[in-house]
């Protein structure tokens, strides 16, 4: 019997390219190209549907008699005139329109940038729609190159980032995950939010949402940079007078942030604590203490836990007691402490 | 630009029909295999290796050789193949015979008869991914683990593993 290694080669060295898929390919191709030519045509927008008004009106020369050879003819002309012009009048507009829709869906209305390691920014349409992505380092780009995620809805790009193993590779539990909205629509920007924190949410490391001007945006592209990057390289550099721009851009987010903590700064607020991390919390104690009568104190305490679970960790604290009790003094002329 | 900072959008003009053909002539028997590898349906693998070339013309990047090139176009035909496969499973749509069972669960005696070669391919597309893409990259195009792991983004003892694994599958469902 012929080694598996064997069987395999044979198999697939009997599967080729059919002759006339080059062809094909070619003509997919050219249709792509028509197509991104397209997009960048002008938006044509006509005021109103072509005039067929002419023809609507038409009566018939001689009275309307029952169905007989040639009466159909004449009778259908107006209506035949009326349908053709209705017929040109609708493909204009669906033209005008398909123009004028094509130039709204490729026209980004929010940016959400993606800072870990990775740095790379989605082009998000008023529809949702991811209609254009850029990289700003090698990592980002290696992303988008094996990862598609234009022409996805935004839910369906997350879920991609969320399941694709090479995108996974980036983000581990230290990690430190920033996702950067630039949106003037307000709702646009809420809507993306909340899809963007429920994505955040299940990831295994720190992560944030942020949101940003266009002006900052802008800046940050200025210097090469993803939003989420250029923030955290401001705020250091305006702690540590030591660093430089350069040196921030070839720093991971984690790395940022630790040293912006580590300079005596601030992350930003509404961090999501990964589904496996620390949590530091406080707990409160309890303590009894008997005297002659009854008496019971209470100690605060603190504690520190380690979160487990989805979303943040909470802390589970052991108090310890230091509280004294007192001595309750029964008066029955009087109320009771 | 800065030097050493990378901004890539895809590039504004295509590559040449020179170019794309050249690629097509060089790499498409690969290119049709690799997919070949992930659908039964004549429809599905031909979209697919379209899909791949159009990226291909879409590249804005440089390719060190031929061997990076017909790397990358395996790469990327994989990756096609794979999103073509989640978007159809998250919209319910039935590809055309398309085969994603566990090779554990699939009973190849139901298969109609046919010959080993039939066989063989049937139990490689039956096995998950991984191991499938790296068991194909191994065994037929001859990558070393190293070079699949670089193909891959996966760590080289994982790649030996996914082809051990892969291999054994194989052999049980086709003894």
């Amino acid at each position: 019997m012929k080694a598996l290694e064997e069987n395999i080669r044979e198999a697939f060295d009997g599967v080729s390219m059919p002759a006339d898929l080059k062809a094909k390919t070619m003509a997919a191709i050219a249709q792509e190209a028509s197509r991104a030519e397209a997009s960048k045509a002008e938006e044509v927008a006509t005021e109103r549907p072509a005039d067929v008004s002419s023809e609507t009106a038409k009566t018939p020369l001689f009275k309307r008699r029952s169905k007989q050879k040639g009466d159909t003819a004449v009778a259908r002309q107006p209506f035949l005139n009326r349908a053709f012009g209705l017929a040109v009048a609708a493909c204009v507009l669906l033209a005008a329109l398909g123009f004028g829709g094509f130039s709204a869906y490729s026209t980004e209305t929010a940016f959400v940038g993606i800072d870990v390691n990775p740095s790379l920014e989605l082009g998000v349409n008023r529809f949702d729609h991811v209609v254009s992505a850029q990289a700003f380092n090698d990592d980002g780009q290696k992303v988008l190159e094996e990862v598609p995620l234009k022409g996805k809805t935004y839910d369906e790009a997350l879920e991609i980032l969320a399941n694709d193993e090479r995108f996974a590779q980036f983000v581990n539990k230290d990690s430190f995950f920033e996702l950067n909205i630039v949106c003037d629509n307000p709702d646009q920007a809420t809507s993306l939010e909340s899809k963007s924190t429920t994505y955040l949410a299940e990831l295994p490391c720190e992560s944030v949402c942020t949101h940003a001007t266009s002006e900052v945006r802008e800046a940050a592209h200025g210097a090469h940079m993803g939003v989420g990057r250029y923030q955290a390289a401001q705020t250091l550099l305006d702690l540590d007078q030591g660093v430089t721009l350069e040196e921030c851009k070839h720093m991971s987010m984690r790395e940022l942030s630790n040293r912006i903590i580590a300079a005596g700064g601030e992350l930003p607020e509404g961090i999501h604590h990964g589904g496996h991390g620390q949590g530091y919390g406080q707990g409160t104690g309890q303590g009894n203490t008997q005297s002659d009568g009854q008496g019971s104190n209470q100690g605060n305490g603190q504690g520190t836990g380690q979160g487990n679970g989805q979303g943040a960790g909470q802390g589970n604290g052991m108090g310890q007691n230091n509280g004294q009790g007192q001595k309750a003094h029964h008066d029955p002329n009087t109320h009771h402490n | 630009m800065l030097p050493g900072t990378v901004c890539v959008r895809e590039r504004s003009s295509m590559r040449s029909n020179q170019d794309i053909e050249q690629a097509i002539d060089a790499y498409g028997d690969a290119v049709y295999r690799a997919c070949f590898l992930y659908f039964k349906s004549q429809p599905d693998v031909e979209d697919a290796f379209q899909d791949t070339f159009i990226k291909y013309s879409l590249y804005d990047g440089d390719f060190k050789d031929s061997e990076h090139k017909k790397a990358w176009l395996i790469r990327v035909a994989t990756n096609v193949c794979k999103d073509a496969l989640k978007a159809s499973s998250r919209k319910n749509i039935e590809l055309d015979e398309e085969v994603v069972e566990n090779i554990e669960s699939k009973d190849l005696s139901e298969d109609q008869p046919g010959s080993i070669h039939t066989q063989v391919i049937e139990a490689m597309r039956a096995l998950t991914d991984p191991p499938r893409t790296p068991v194909y990259l191994a065994v037929y195009e001859g990558y070393t683990a190293p070079e699949i792991s670089e193909m891959l983004d996966a760590p080289v003892n994982t790649v030996y593993s996914w082809i051990s694994r892969g291999k054994n599958q194989l052999k049980e469902a086709l003894s």
